[in-house]
Parts: C-alpha cells; structure tokens; sequence
C-alpha cells in the first residue's frame, strides 16, 4: 500500500470509530477488520451514494478534479468510479486534456437540462508543498469550471473548491450538505488604489 | 508570465461586509509579554560583545540572574565574562518573577536601559530581557522570545499550532471542526492569520492573539490561502481565486480592501514580502512548473521570473535583510531546502531529502522547515542542525515569527 493510499484512507476516515470498537472483537480478527474497513471507508461511501442518487430539485452535483500518481488514480477517484464524474490530472498539470473535455462534454446536456448547481472539488498530490497543493487545485477546479463556460453551461451555477491536499475529515455530513450551508459571499465593491 | 495590462485594473472588495466576529476565544492561547518594548537604539558595538551579570537582589534575584545567563549562553556574539572583566555591566532586582534590569557601560556615566519585565512567569521575563540585551548590545534582535508557528495533524485534523524558538511549550491554537492550515504571524506576535477549514471550505481568518478573538477576513469563493504579514504589520499578501483564476492580493487590515497585484494564467501561490515592504517574491506555475517571481507592488511593472537555476521553486521567504531568499525545490526526484543570494549568486542546498518550506528567524542565522513531519532548525553560522520539535504528529507550514 503506497503512502499516499494510506494517508488518503487515513483522512478520509472516522478515527474515533476504531477506538470505540467494542472489546469483543479485539479477540476476533476477522470482525475487526470489516468493521475498520467499513469505518475507514464510510467517508467514500457517503460520497459515492450521494454522487449516484437521483438528482432532486435542490441537489448538487459534484465533479472532481483529483490527482494521479504515477499514473494510477487516487483511492478516492477509484472509490468514485462512475458515480461521480472524475477527472484525474497528472504531475503539475492544470490545462484539460482532448479525453477530459470529451468526458464533460458527454455529461454536458444532462447538467444543462437539470440547471443544477456544479460543484468542482479539487485536490492536489501530497508529495507536493501544501500552499502550492491548494492554488493548483483551485486551478485545476477553475480550467473545469472554464471549460464548462465554453460549452454553454450557465456560469452562476458552477463553483470550485480546493482542498489542496490538506484533506480535511467531513466526518458528520458531506461535502454538499457543507456548500449548500455556506453563507454566499457578498460580490466585489468599489476599487481601491494599491497600496 | 504576468502582463502588464491587467495589473493596472486593480480589483478591490469591501470586504468589510464579510468580517464577521467570531467567538472561538477558548481556542487560542493568550500570551501576555513584558510592559515594555524591546529598545528602539542600538549602540554601535560591532567589535565588544561582553557582559558581565552581576547582582541581582530580591527574594528570586539569583535564579533570575541564573536563568538570564542561560538564555544568553547560547549567543556566540555575545561573551558572558566576570564584571570586572566586561564591557556591558547588568544588574537588577528580581521579586516574585518580576525583574528590573538595568544594563550599563564601563567607563560610561549614562544608563543604557533600566527596565521591568512583569509577566507573570518569570521564564516569559527571562526572555524578553535577553532580547532587549542582544538588541541593545550587538543591534540584531534576539531570539528567545520569538515563536514558531506551524500545522499538524496530531489530532487526527490539520491545525494551527505554536512554539518557542527553541521548540519548547508547543501548543495547540486551534480546533477547527474540518482543519486549520496555512499560519502566519504578525512581527509583534499579536496577530496570526490561518487559512481555516472550520465551514469545510478554506477561508482566512485573523485572531487577536491578546484577546483570543477571531474574525474572518475573506471568505471569498474559491482559495484563500498563503496569507503573510506586511513588514509593517498593516497589510496581508495572500492567494484568493474569487475573481477567477488564483491571484495575489494585497489586503489592507484597516479598510478590508483587498487588490489584486498578478495576472497570470499560472497558479500564484506564497507570497513573501521583501523587508522593505514594496516588493513581494512567490511561486507560481506558468508553463510546466512552479518558479519564483518579484513583483514591485508600488509600481506599474509586470512580474519578473527569477532564475534559481531549479525547475520547481516552491515557499519562497525573503531574509531579513532581503540579501537572500530561501525556497523549496525539487532536487533528484525530492524536495530541499535551498538558499540564494538575491537577485544574483550562487545558490546552497541546506536540506535534502524531503525537507520543505523554510522561515527565516528575525537575526536572519537560523533557518526552520520541515523535514519528515518534524520541525528543524539549521544554523547558518555553524552549518549544524537540530530537531525542535518532534512526535507531534506530521508537521509542516512553519512560519518564524518576524
């Protein structure tokens, strides 16, 4: 298991859960292990339900902009699969690929008709330094959010997010339950000179 | 590579409709400091740097003497030798940890500085006179009362924690429910600004590090990150994306306003201000990889790519005297710590092997970063190095106090 599998999984996960197993089943191996596996993947579980349930008037949907390592997805985009709509970006790479526009193009009608919000979610590799991490994730998020714009979707719908490769733990909830609560940010006013 | 054109619509928010008070005062530590400023003169002393610590009266007079000549000891620009063989003579009182000080010259009728340090520790009072002494006798500021601001993830969730320059008394500031990041503190220690997971989405946050209030400066869509303290502790240079792709901004604290200072199509990240408060240098990936670029924030020039001679620069942080710079690089497949003469030099790998963002101390001698998830500190004058702080979860993103 490569370091970056672990430390996924590790973020990903409910810690708490395996400190309150119960103490029978330290003696039982077996039990043990489903229940830590279930409990390490809940996170992805929850996201992978919540990404493949039938869209609802309110709903949103997500893309994900996620990193490649060595050429292999990510354990959360291979926990996605199909059910949410992944894009994988190698090395330092931010500009979309022929296949990445092809893949957004081929869910492009779908997302227009539901008028929907989109909510792009981008991380970045761990391997790399993390304030750096975060703004390339934000502009992997923004080439996704641009590309759609060109093919036509209405802008005020899309939103990005970078979570670099801080992977901060949505324990309680998921991540559009936290983007629908968010308090929307009041637009730009007035300019200032510089300083 | 940023054009010019667009710098010059500088975009501002009234980002005063977005501060919000926040009431997270339990989680940050207050810290109470000496009454009195560290000394504002220095004397020109480049070629006597002997003290001599003689009496100090009161009930823990001589531990207080004790505990200064330790915290001195270290400094090897400034001797500890008898009184009566030393230029700088110090004496005081000390009664319950409180301390005053009076620090001379032989031969000299004028009292360099008489003071009192009335903390309620006496280790905090300790401290600060040994700074007001190094400053007051070699000109550079003394170290023992800065701090160290850095992430771990010892708690299971990235936060914001702190510690001594010597790596003592690590604390835990915050205790965001998703995660803190990014940490930057004010030159005086009296403010630090975070880039806060607390809503799940990343926002900069300010805390009064005397008060322990809190309040959120941008919660802009997007980024908010890489946030770090004018010289002059009036503005914060910081990467926001709500304008569309990620750009530098320059926040004034007092209006809230924010400008933007870069047009890239890049990726602008961890923006360091020079010493003289006009210039900014940070990373951003233009073409294939992150590089380091200056950008004179009081002019109408486009950014300029400084060659380091490395493909991929990352954390970029000016040194105190803005001679040097120190960054991140990648070497032979991993990260280092590297620093360079600035603008022009011959560059010096400090740290191999996975080490990663550098912080200067305020003298300018010492350089921290991150290596293996532990906290290092390197000394520039002797090329040695040691551990801070270690078995703290993984640490990374430290920041010296300056």
């Amino acid at each position: 298991m490569s370091d970056e599998f672990r430390n996924q999984m590790t973020s990903l996960s409910k810690p708490q859960h395996e400190q309150s197993s119960p103490s029978w089943l330290k003696h039982n191996w077996r039990c043990l292990g489903c229940v830590a596996l279930i409990a390490r993947h809940s996170s992805l579980i929850i996201l992978c339900l919540l990404s493949s349930c039938a869209v609802t008037p309110s709903s949103t949907r997500i893309i994900y902009a996620l990193p490649m390592q060595d050429g292999i997805a990510t354990p959360l985009g291979r926990a996605l699969g199909n059910a949410a709509e992944t894009l994988h970006f190698t090395h330092d790479r931010y500009t979309l690929t022929k296949a990445q526009q092809q893949t957004l193009q081929s869910h492009l009608a779908a997302w227009e008709s539901a008028a929907h919000p989109l909510l792009i979610v981008a991380t970045a590799s761990r391997k790399l330094p993390p304030d750096y991490a975060r703004v390339l994730a934000e502009r992997r998020a923004k080439s996704v959010r641009q590309a759609l714009i060109e093919a036509g979707m209405n802008p005020a719908l899309l939103h990005t997010t970078s979570l670099g490769n801080d992977a901060p733990t949505f324990a309680d909830g998921d991540i559009i339950a936290i983007f629908q609560n968010e308090p929307k940010p009041t637009p730009p006013a007035s300019p200032e000179p510089k300083p | 590579m940023p054009n010019n054109s667009l710098r010059h619509h500088s975009l501002a928010i009234a980002l005063c409709l977005l501060l919000s008070a926040t009431s997270g005062h339990a989680e940050v530590i207050s810290w109470v400091r000496g009454l009195f400023a560290p000394a504002k003169k220095s004397l020109d002393v480049s070629n006597v740097t002997t003290l001599g610590i003689g009496t100090f009266t009161g009930a823990t007079g001589e531990s207080a003497a004790q505990a200064t000549r330790q915290q001195l000891r270290p400094n090897k620009n400034l001797k500890l030798l008898p009184v009566v063989q030393a230029r700088f003579h110090l004496n005081g009182s000390s009664n319950s940890g409180r301390i005053t000080a009076i620090l001379t010259e032989r031969g000299q009728p004028k009292t360099i500085f008489e003071r009192t340090y009335a903390a309620p520790g006496m280790e905090e009072n300790v401290k600060a006179l040994a700074d007001d002494l190094i400053f007051a006798i070699t000109g550079r500021p003394g170290l023992a009362s800065t701090r160290i601001v850095f992430v771990s993830d010892a708690t299971g969730t990235k936060q914001i924690y702190l510690c001594d320059a010597d790596g003592e008394n690590p604390q835990q500031v915050t205790n965001n429910r998703y995660g803190a990041v990014s940490p930057a503190l004010a030159s005086d220690d009296s403010m630090l600004a975070y880039t806060s997971y607390a809503s799940g989405f990343p926002a900069l946050v300010m805390v009064d590090m005397a008060s322990g209030s809190e309040r959120q400066m941008a919660n802009t869509p997007g980024v908010n990150t890489g946030a770090t303290f004018s010289p002059d502790g009036k503005h914060l240079a910081l990467t926001m994306s709500f304008v569309g792709n990620p750009e530098i901004f320059v926040l004034n604290l007092a209006s809230s306003h924010a400008t933007c200072i870069t047009d890239t199509p890049g990726a602008p990240c961890s923006p360091s201000w020079h010493p003289d408060g006009q210039q900014l240098i940070y990373a951003s990936h233009e073409d294939s990889s992150p590089l380091l670029y200056t950008i004179d924030i009081t002019a109408e020039a486009p950014a300029r790519l400084w060659d380091t001679g490395y493909s991929f620069c990352a954390d970029p942080e000016w040194s105190p005297d803005g001679k040097q710079v120190a960054f991140t690089a990648r070497t032979a497949g991993s990260m280092a710590v590297i620093i360079k003469p600035y603008p022009f030099g011959k560059s010096s790998l400090i740290q191999g092997s996975g080490a990663q963002h550098p912080t200067w101390s305020p003298d300018g001698r010492q350089l921290a970063y991150a290596h293996k998830g532990e906290l290092w500190v390197h000394d520039l004058d002797t090329g040695t190095r040691r551990c801070l702080v270690r078995g703290l979860g993984h640490i990374s993103e430290p920041k010296w106090m300056r």
